[in-house]
C-alpha cells in the first residue's frame, strides 16, 4: 500500500493532424510501441484522412475521384455519416467547400462574403455522398473534410495498436482527443482534465478518472480570430455557413470509440443542449459534460462518480440521459 | 474504579490513524519536486532541464524560438510564428503543461512533481 510507486512511463512525441501527438505507456517493456503509434497517426493523416492534398484517400474523393476505400475509412465515415445525419444538418461530412472557404488553420482570418456562404451551402450536403460496397465517391465540386473526426480516429489507431502490444496502461493524446486505459500506478486510474474554457490552454475546471475512455471535447475557444470586435471560431453550423452560436462554450464526450466521440462532441456542439442532443448521445453509449457561457456544467449523471470538479469558479449539476 | 480519559488500546488506534494520515499527507508537501521540462523541436528532444533545481533564470535560443527557463517555470518568450499561440500560452508550471509552436516545430512539455491529472482534453 506504501510503495506505491508510479510505473515506469515512456513517452513518445510527434506532429499529425495539425497537432501534437503524445503517446504514454506506463510499465511497458515492449520497446518502440509509442513511436510506431505515431508513425501509424502521420500515415493515417496523410494516406487517408488529410483534405489537403489530391493524394490522400479524402484528396482523390474531393477531386472527383471514385475511390475503392478500405475498411478504416468506410467505418470512419458511416459513424460520422450517421452521427452527422441527426443533427439537421446543422454537421456534416461534406463541410470540406465550406470550410476552406473559413480556412481557420491557415491564419489568414477572413470572414468569407454572404455570396461565397451560399455558394459553398450548395455543395455541403451528405447525400451528395455515394457509397457503394468499398467504393466512395461525391458529387462534383463536393468536399469531404473529416478534420472533426481525424483525431477521435487517431485515438482508434492507437487503441489497437496499443492492445495488440498487449499494453494495459497508456495515455494517447491526438490533440485535445484522448485515449486513456489502464493506470498510471497500481490504483490509479488515469485523470483526464477537462479544458476550462475561460481559461489559458492548460487551464481545468475539473477532470475525470478512468481506466478505459474515449475522451474529446470540441469548444468555440479553439482556432479563433477575432475582426471588428467579433469573435469567430471553427465550429461551422453548415445550414448557415458560419460558427455556432448557442449557450454554448464547450462539450467534452465520452465515450468507447475514438471517431465516435469527436463526432458525438462536434454534433453536441452544433445540436445545442437539448432532448435531441441527449438521445443522440444515448444512442451512441456515450456520456458528456456541457459548458455553457455563464460558467454552468450539466453533466451525465452516469459520471458524477468519476468527475471531480477543481474549479469552484463553475456551478455543476447533473442531467439524467 | 476510576476511568482513565484514554485506555492503551485507545492509544494505540489513535497513533496508527494519525500515522496512516499523515502518510497520506505527506506527499502534499512535496508538490513542486522534481518538475521537469523537455524541449522538442521537429522532433527531437533538444533538452530536458531540472526546473526545481534552476537557480538563476536563463533563455535558450532555439531555431525560430527563445525559451524562458525560470525556478519552477518555462515559457515561450520569443517565436517567428505569425500568430504567437505559443507565446500566449504563457508560463508552465504544473506537470502536464504543455507549449506548442507549431510553425517552428516546437514543444515544451513539464512533467513530474505530483499531477492531479496525467492529460487535458480541449
Amino acid at each position: 500500500m506504501f510503495n506505491n510507486k508510479p510505473y515506469e512511463e515512456k513517452s513518445e512525441l510527434g506532429f499529425a493532424m495539425g497537432s501534437v501527438v503524445t503517446v504514454k505507456t506506463f510499465g511497458s517493456d515492449k520497446q518502440g510501441v509509442e513511436k510506431n503509434i505515431i508513425d501509424g497517426i502521420s500515415r493515417l493523416d496523410t494516406e487517408i484522412l488529410t483534405a489537403k492534398t489530391d493524394s490522400s484517400l479524402v484528396g482523390r474523393i474531393n477531386k472527383g475521384d471514385r475511390v475503392k476505400a478500405d475498411g478504416i475509412f468506410l467505418s470512419i465515415l458511416n459513424d460520422t455519416l450517421n452521427i452527422y445525419s441527426k443533427t439537421n444538418g446543422k454537421a456534416a461530412v461534406t463541410v470540406g467547400t465550406l470550410s476552406s472557404l473559413w480556412d481557420f488553420d491557415s491564419g489568414k482570418e477572413q470572414i468569407p462574403s454572404d455570396g461565397q456562404i451560399k455558394a459553398a451551402l450548395k455543395k455541403t450536403d451528405d447525400k451528395k455522398i455515394r457509397i457503394d460496397g468499398e467504393n466512395v465517391f461525391a458529387s462534383s465540386g463536393v468536399r469531404l473534410d473529416l478534420g472533426s473526426v481525424g483525431k477521435g480516429a487517431a485515438c482508434d489507431l492507437a487503441a489497437n495498436m496499443l492492445n495488440d502490444s498487449r499494453i494495459d496502461n497508456a495515455v494517447v493524446a491526438v490533440g485535445g482527443s484522448i485515449f486513456a486505459k489502464g493506470e498510471t500506478k497500481k490504483g490509479k486510474k488515469i485523470n483526464v482534465g477537462i479544458r476550462n474554457p475561460f481559461g489559458n490552454e492548460n487551464d481545468y475546471f475539473g477532470y475525470i478518472s478512468t481506466d478505459y475512455a474515449f475522451v474529446s471535447t470540441s469548444g468555440n475557444y479553439e482556432k479563433v480570430f477575432e475582426k471588428d470586435g467579433k469573435t469567430y471560431h471553427h465550429l461551422l453550423d453548415c445550414t448557415t455557413g458560419y460558427p455556432v452560436e448557442n449557450e454554448l462554450t464547450g462539450v467534452t464526450v465520452i465515450c468507447d470509440n475514438g471517431a465516435k466521440s469527436d463526432a458525438l462532441s462536434t454534433a453536441c456542439f452544433v445540436m445545442g443542449f437539448n432532448g435531441e442532443t441527449l438521445s443522440l448521445l444515448k444512442e451512441n453509449g456515450a456520456k458528456a459534460i456541457f459548458v455553457f457561457k455563464d460558467k454552468s456544467v450539466k453533466i451525465d449523471s452516469g459520471l458524477s462518480d468519476i468527475f471531480t470538479l477543481t474549479d469552484n469558479g463553475f456551478s455543476v449539476s447533473e442531467y439524467e440521459a | 474504579m476510576k476511568r482513565k480519559l484514554f485506555s492503551k488500546v485507545d492509544l494505540i488506534i489513535i497513533s496508527v490513524l494519525l500515522a496512516v494520515s499523515l502518510a497520506f499527507l505527506l506527499p502534499r508537501f512535496f508538490k513542486k519536486e522534481n518538475l521537469k521540462a523537455e524541449i522538442f523541436q521537429k522532433g527531437e528532444k533538444l533538452y530536458t532541464i531540472e526546473l526545481s533545481q534552476v537557480t538563476e533564470s536563463y533563455e535558450l535560443k532555439l531555431d525560430g524560438a527563445v525559451i524562458l527557463v525560470e525556478k519552477n517555470a518555462v515559457s515561450f518568450k520569443k517565436a517567428d510564428c505569425p500568430d504567437k499561440l505559443c507565446v500566449k500560452c504563457g508560463v508552465l508550471s504544473h506537470s502536464g503543461d504543455t507549449a506548442v509552436c507549431v510553425p517552428t516545430a516546437t514543444v515544451i512539455t513539464v512533467s513530474g512533481g505530483s499531477n492531479e491529472i496525467d492529460v487535458i482534453s480541449y
